[in-house]
């Protein structure tokens, strides 16, 4: 039996990204410390696109157009697959105790408290533990993680996000293929839930979490803050700031990525192009191999452009389309 | 050493917690199974200890361990479906993350159990991860490390101590 005391509930008034992710982990990695069991976050991001933990952001969007747009690109600690995250999409986390993970627990409690607003548009949870429209369209994808002898369950909920934005930012930019290990995302249709504000959200999502947690009659106390600051002053512990570093950090975000091979089409063959770490760290042609370019070199259009005189300008127009 | 150690547990301890345990608590495999390549690595005493984070490891005589998850874990991640793997070389404190794998959208870490150097990571889980569900604790060993310091092995549980941590935590 859960109480109030062990159970907490916060919302974040701050969008950034990266604070956000990393107020997650935190809240996730104290929870024993806290004495928490259950723990409900709710946040909103600034447009950014969100990679899962073993996923390659190259071959998951568009590098080059979220560079252009100041749009971040931020590699999570959760599974699953890239989600892209604007002011109209609603995030929840929930945190369990590891022996009661299910990945649909939760949002099978929550659908049932979105649906009392509904009408006829009624919401399901499908087999892939998203939650869809009654038109089959996405409206919720989720991602776990568990660790020692707890979990997480996190999701999206677009309510007014804009798809447009959403469907060019995950669109890759490469030419020819990407191939390696790392988790492919799987494509869906998607659609806002027009007919639920956030205010309607946000308690559906406390409810389904009492009810998840077994909380009974007791008032939850939900703890808001607007800023890194005010969470950092509340919890005093300097590890938060370990958790946003690593976030910022193009070592996670992109080094992080799986080796892959990035084949370009050239002439009735094509060139290889070897990256590990996020360095381009072989370049084969079909027909020559030349070493006269220094290796390793970030994977990146510009640095390509600049170092590798004789393959740079087909690499670099391969990466950015 | 590895007898001690086992029957260090107060008996009557152990016949409580169980009796307590639910009996519809899933049954998990925690011994090496004959045909382990873990257990066929050397031909003397294995010690067998696992971790509260549900990593298993076994000691062979010459102070090199092979370290895997336990089925519990494996189960609760599900189909595996990725693995990320340390370098041979690295060396690492216990409770340091030693590598990552992902199942049905699930990401989860792997710690290691005991400080040390990485010898050997299974090269094969990286085509095959789902092996590591299939056979936890044979074909699915994720490294070997020599260890630092061997004793360091009394601070895990042994098979007993690790059943009785399942059942208290299964309800």
């Amino acid at each position: 039996m859960t109480t109030a005391s062990n159970a907490r509930v916060f919302i974040s008034a701050t969008h950034d990204p990266r604070v956000n992710l990393a107020i997650e982990n935190f809240l996730f990695r104290t929870l024993s410390k806290f004495n928490t069991s259950h723990c409900l976050f709710l946040y909103k991001n600034s447009p950014s696109v969100i990679i899962g933990r073993n996923q390659n952001p190259w071959r998951e969007c568009n590098v080059p157009y979220l560079e252009s747009h100041n749009i971040p690109i931020v590699r999570r600690f959760s599974g699953g697959g890239t989600v892209f995250h604007d002011h109209g999409n609603y995030n929840f986390s929930v945190m369990m105790p590891r022996q009661q993970f299910d990945r649909d627990a939760y949002i099978q409690l929550l659908v049932p408290q979105l649906n009392r607003y509904a009408g006829n548009d009624k919401l399901f949870v499908n087999e892939r533990h998203d939650i869809v429209n009654s038109s089959n369209q996405k409206v919720s994808g989720s991602a776990f993680k568990l660790v020692h002898s707890h979990a997480y369950a996190h999701g999206t909920m677009l309510l007014r996000s804009q798809l447009a934005s959403l469907s060019q930012s995950l669109r890759p930019s490469y030419i020819g293929s990407i191939i390696g290990r790392g988790v492919e995302s799987v494509r869906s249709p998607v659609a806002n839930v027009e007919w639920l504000d956030d205010h309607s959200f946000e308690d559906s999502a406390i409810q389904a979490f009492k009810a998840f947690a077994k909380i009974e009659s007791e008032p939850l106390p939900v703890f808001q803050f607007s800023s890194f600051d005010e969470f950092f002053n509340r919890c005093g512990d300097l590890s938060l700031r370990d958790d946003y570093k690593l976030l910022t950090t193009n070592e996670w975000t992109f080094n992080q990525t799986p080796k892959f091979e990035h084949k370009i089409p050239k002439d009735n063959g094509h060139i290889s192009v070897m990256v590990d770490k996020g360095q381009i760290v072989e370049i084969n042609d079909q027909s020559v191999r030349k070493n006269d370019f220094p290796l390793p070199l970030p994977y990146h259009a510009e640095e390509v452009e600049k170092y590798i005189p004789t393959y740079g300008p087909i690499i670099s127009q391969a990466m950015k389309n | 050493m590895l007898r001690l150690s086992r029957f260090a547990a107060p008996t009557v301890n152990r016949l409580v917690s169980r009796s307590i345990a639910p009996a519809a608590s899933r049954f998990y495999s925690i011994s090496i199974p004959e045909s382990s390549p873990v257990r066929k690595y050397g031909s003397g005493d294995i010690k067998l200890r696992f971790s509260k984070d549900h990593e298993w490891l076994a000691l062979h005589e010459d102070n090199t361990a092979f370290v895997g998850i336990s089925e519990y874990a494996a189960d609760s991640l599900g189909d595996l479906v990725y693995v990320e793997l340390p370098e041979v070389g690295t060396t690492v404190e216990a409770g340091d993350s030693i590598g990552a794998v992902e199942s049905v959208k699930s990401a989860s870490d792997i710690y290691s159990p005991v400080e040390g150097e990485i010898v050997e990571v299974n090269e094969q889980l990286n085509s095959t991860p789902g092996v590591i569900n299939k056979d936890p604790m044979g074909e699915g060993w994720f490294v070997r490390i020599q260890l630092a310091n061997p004793n360091e092995i009394d601070s895990l549980l042994d098979d007993t101590a690790y059943e009785e941590f399942l059942a208290e935590n299964s309800d």
